[in-house]
C-alpha cells in the first residue's frame, strides 16, 4: 500500500517514469478486462490507452479506499461498457436463463471442435460466447484473482449477483465440456 | 447447496471426485486460470505517455489563449474607462486624419485577423498533417 501511495504521488506530481511504471504494472489487467467485454481486437489497444489516460486524469481523486488495481479495473469496466453502449451493442440484459442455457449447450460448431485439439482453447472460445457480465466475472475472478468484494466494487453489483453469475458461467462451461468429454470417452 | 455448487467449491479446494461432472469442472477451472492469448505492443506505455503529453500541451495552449483573450478584454475596458474619464476626443493632429478613415482601419485590422486565422488553419495545419 505504501508503495502504491508513493507511486500515485509521483504520478500526480507529473513524473512520467512513475506513470510508465503504473501502466506496465496494470496493462494486463486492463487488457484482459477490455478484451473480455468488448471482444473486438481492432479497438482493444485504443480503448486500453483511453483507460490509462482517464486513470492519469482522475488519479488525484483516488482516495486509497481500495487497492489501486481495483480502482483501475473499475475505470476499465465502465469505459468498456460505455463503448458497447455507444456502439449500441447489447450489454445490460442477461438472456433468459432456460432458453440461453439450452442454446448454449446444444449449439455445436463442428469447425471449432475440429480446430481445437486442446480443451483449454475450446473453453476459452466458449467463454467468448457467454454474456458480457459472465465473461467479466470469470476474468476478474480467475485471471485477475480478485475477491468477491473487489468484483462487487468493480461491477457495482451485490455479492449475491456476482456469485450467481460466476456459478452460472462455470456451470454452462462445465455442461459443454462434459458433452465433449463424454464423446471422447465413447470413442 | 446443490450438487454443482458443492462440486465447484470442492474443485476450488483442489478436491476432484472421480465422476464426469467433477472432471469437467476441473478442466473448466484449469482453462479459466490461463491468461487469454493476446498481448499489447511493447511500445504501449510509450504511446500513452506521448498522448498524455500532447493532451497536456493542447490544454496549456488553450489556457494561454484564454489568458490572451482576457488580457485584450481588460485592456479594452481600461481604454474605454480612461477615455471616458479624461473626455478624450480625436481632434488632435494626426488623430483627426485617422478618425476620418476609422472604418477603413477597422476593416484592415479585421482582414489581418482573418488572414492570420486562414493561414493558421488551412496552410500551416495542412503542413503539420502532411
Amino acid at each position: 500500500m505504501n508503495d502504491e501511495k508513493a507511486l500515485v504521488s509521483r504520478v500526480i506530481a507529473g513524473d512520467m517514469l512513475a506513470f510508465r511504471s503504473l501502466i506496465k504494472t496494470h496493462e494486463r489487467l486492463v487488457a484482459h478486462m477490455i478484451r473480455r467485454i468488448v471482444k473486438s481486437e481492432e479497438d482493444l489497444e485504443e480503448l486500453c490507452q483511453d483507460v490509462f489516460l482517464k486513470v492519469h486524469e482522475k488519479l488525484i481523486e483516488f482516495s486509497f479506499q481500495s487497492r489501486l488495481s481495483t480502482w483501475i479495473a473499475t475505470i476499465a469496466y465502465r469505459h468498456a461498457i460505455n463503448h458497447l453502449r455507444k456502439r449500441k451493442m447489447e450489454y445490460s440484459s442477461i438472456p433468459e436463463e432456460e432458453s440461453f442455457t439450452k442454446r448454449f449447450i446444444e449449439h455445436e460448431d463442428p469447425q471449432s471442435v475440429l480446430e481445437e485439439e486442446d480443451l483449454d482453447g475450446l473453453v476459452l472460445k466458449l467463454v467468448d460466447e457467454l454474456p458480457a457480465q459472465y465473461r467479466t466475472v470469470l476474468t476478474l475472478y480467475h485471471v485477475s484473482g480478485m475477491s468477491y468484494p473487489e468484483i462487487c466494487k468493480v461491477m457495482d453489483m451485490p455479492e449475491g449477483t456476482v456469485k450467481n453469475y460466476l456459478f452460472r458461467a462455470r456451470n454452462l462451461l462445465k455442461e459443454k465440456v462434459k458433452k465433449h468429454l463424454g464423446k471422447e470417452e465413447l470413442l | 447447496m446443490n450438487n454443482d455448487e458443492l462440486l465447484q467449491e470442492n474443485i476450488e479446494r483442489g478436491q476432484v471426485p472421480d465422476n464426469l461432472d467433477a472432471k469437467s469442472y476441473a478442466r473448466v477451472f484449469h482453462a479459466l486460470s490461463k491468461e487469454p492469448e493476446f498481448t499489447l505492443p511493447a511500445s504501449f506505455a510509450d504511446r500513452i505517455i506521448q498522448r498524455s503529453l500532447a493532451m497536456q500541451q493542447s490544454k496549456e495552449s488553450k489556457r494561454d489563449l484564454w489568458w490572451f483573450g482576457i488580457g485584450i478584454f481588460l485592456l479594452t475596458i481600461a481604454f474605454i474607462t480612461a477615455f471616458a474619464f479624461v473626455g478624450f476626443k480625436m481632434n488632435l493632429g494626426f488623430l483627426r486624419a485617422v478618425s476620418d478613415y476609422k472604418w477603413l482601419l477597422l476593416m484592415a485590422v479585421i482582414l489581418v485577423l482573418i488572414f492570420n486565422q486562414v493561414d493558421k488553419k488551412l496552410i500551416r495545419g495542412e503542413n503539420v498533417t502532411a
